[in-house]
């Protein structure tokens, strides 16, 4: 057999591939594997600092060594599990790899630090410790990762490991596993890191043979706890199938995540602490940095712009604002919606309030607005599945008063979960309609009724929030405002806004004569 | 020729003409072994002579598969 590069008489045969590399020609394939799964599913980039963790094993080392020479920042995280000679020798290999290599090499003493190793679990699942013992590695990813700021762990799981668990999840029908089975695992929580799998599309073979030609020392006997495990069984089963049919693994895994994965995958939702929601800002920047100000206090998990963002003052400078929250999600409403069609040239707009504005975009703020969401569902703590609108879950414009009647409130929010959330009227509010609560996140640069910028603060209740600003300061700023026919007569408002009562009045006989 | 199965170098003497060969009178899938001789790497079509020594490396690792947190049992 020839190495398919130069020539050369092969080392390394890669049969799924149909090909064969010298052992000169073989260490650059491998890493480039490697790139390609890092680079193809976002795994991380060479700006950000990666912990990988490592058990002294083939897989783990060859991980750290390829990242290493591709030019990553890999850190190392090593586990003593307490397993008697194979965990000491194990630590030994991985602390010998990091100071031949000169690598920072973190490490947690599980019977020093938890007070128990994992031989103890076996006694609490049928004389199996396998499943918590990766629970309870998994746990000091999590918590080593967040106490020293690696935003990923990336781990040695290979091709066999893969397809081994998906086949033990299809065998079972654990469908639940399976939608979530994927070479990154994204953080679901702000205190589980995301996870990443480099070794993915590389077969436990190639990565002993690449431990072996880069000379990397490390332990070659299994844990003993793990003898008569499923997934050796599986592998096993694997491998006789790859002896007959070269490939079969590696279709049978990239194929699931290709093509399967996506018919038992449940959308990913993450549990929120605090949100956020700002809405009909109507790019009145004071009150927006003097809002911002207060909520970067309470450190909520996401910022969620409730439509109707840019329209008013200062629309760039606005979105130019916004764009830089690190993390923040954007529902249209009308204003956003009218504002594209005129950029578009497909609509004279109906108000100078949008058009004004429209006129001040660059295409990039046009294609900014025109990726804001209809509308956004989250879960947040204490208040459960919570949907975000700008009007009315399908409409962003259809009006919703105090006074409107609980059953057409209710016809309006059939089917959304038990909190809706909206905006459009410019007035706070807190309803309760049936089984379903509705909340008006108010104004936060044209609210009625009230000269502060309002806002809602979501988790594990919500509040209605009021924001004062310096109005001295802030109406000459807006009157000023260039491009807007309109700037001046709305800024000298704020002074003076008309009072909710009359607006609610005013709103609800429209939204009666347009029914 | 001389043939040491890691990890326990268990040692077996054979008669056989090529690395494959070697795997397939063990009972040994290819792909969960590599033949490595004199630290040199072997495809499977590499001819063995009598004198020569050859180690068995496992690649197999590994207990339970890894598993994303569970939320609840598969439905």
């Amino acid at each position: 057999m020839r190495c398919i590069k130069c020539r050369r008489p092969a080392n390394v045969e890669v049969r799924r591939h149909r090909s064969a590399f010298c052992a000169g020609c073989y260490p650059g394939w491998f890493r480039d594997q490697v790139e390609r799964a890092v680079s193809h599913d976002r795994m991380f980039t060479r700006d950000q600092k990666v912990l990988v963790a490592i058990s002294g094993g083939k897989d783990s080392l060859a991980l750290w060594h390829a990242l290493l020479k591709l030019g990553y920042q890999a850190d190392g995280m090593y586990i003593r599990l307490g397993i008697a000679d194979y965990s000491r020798r194990s630590q030994a290999k991985s602390e010998a790899f990091a100071e031949k290599h000169g690598l920072t090499l973190h490490e947690v003493d599980l019977e020093g630090d938890a007070g128990f190793k994992v031989p103890d679990l076996a006694q609490e699942r049928d004389g199996k410790p396998c499943a918590s013992c990766g629970t309870v590695k998994r746990y000091h990813f999590n918590k080593l990762a967040a106490d020293l700021g690696y935003p990923v762990v990336a781990t040695g799981h290979n091709l066999d490991d893969e397809a081994a668990t998906l086949f033990g999840n299809v065998v079972h029908w654990q469908t639940d596993y399976l939608g979530r089975q994927g070479p990154v695992l994204e953080s679901t929580h702000p205190k589980l890191v995301r996870k990443v799998k480099p070794l993915y599309r590389l077969a436990e073979r190639d990565t002993a043979a690449y431990a072996v030609i880069e000379r990397i020392d490390y332990i070659l006997e299994e844990c003993p706890m793990a003898k008569g495990a499923k997934s050796l069984e599986y592998k096993d089963l694997l491998n006789r199938l790859e002896e007959s049919q070269p490939g079969a693994k590696h279709r049978f895994l990239v194929g699931f995540l290709k093509q399967g994965r996506q018919a038992v995958k449940r959308p990913l939702r993450m549990t929120l602490r605090k949100v956020a929601a700002l809405y009909d800002v109507h790019g009145n920047l004071p009150a927006l940095e003097a809002v911002l100000a207060e909520v970067e206090r309470e450190e909520p998990d996401l910022v969620l712009f409730g439509g109707d963002l840019a329209a008013g003052w200062y629309p760039v400078e606005v979105l130019d604002r916004v764009r830089a929250l690190p993390n923040a999600r954007f529902v249209s409403g009308n204003c956003e919606r009218e504002m594209i069609l005129f950029f578009d040239g497909r609509r004279q707009g109906r108000y100078e309030l949008t058009t004004d504005a429209a006129r001040k975009l660059s295409r990039a703020d046009r294609d900014f607005l025109a990726g804001f969401e209809p509308t956004v569902e989250l879960e947040i703590e204490g208040l459960g599945a919570v949907l975000f609108c700008h009007a009315t879950p399908r409409s962003d414009e259809t009006i919703l008063t105090p006074l409107t009647p609980d059953d057409e409130v209710e016809a309006e929010l059939a089917g959304a979960p038990r909190t809706v959330v909206y905006g459009h009227i410019h007035v706070q509010g807190d309803r309760r309609v049936g089984s379903q609560r509705l909340v008006n996140a108010g104004s936060v640069g044209l609210a009625y009724g009230d000269t502060a910028a309002c806002w809602a603060l979501l988790g594990p209740d919500v509040q209605l929030r009021r924001t004062q600003y310096d109005l001295e300061r802030a109406v000459p700023e807006l009157a000023a405002a260039p491009g807007w026919v309109g700037a001046r007569k709305w800024a000298e408002g704020r002074r003076q806004p008309p009072s909710a009562e009359e607006v609610i009045e005013q709103f609800e006989s429209q939204r009666k004569h347009k029914v | 020729m001389r043939v040491t199965i890691l990890p326990d170098r268990r040692i077996e003497e054979m008669d056989a003409a090529t690395v494959g060969e070697v795997l397939k009178r063990l009972g040994l899938h290819s792909d969960a072994y590599l033949v490595v001789r004199d630290e040199e790497i072997l495809t499977r079509d590499v001819r063995l002579k009598s004198e020569d020594a050859v180690d068995v490396i496992p690649v197999i690792s590994g207990g339970a598969p890894p598993r994303p947190f569970p939320r609840g049992r598969g439905a």
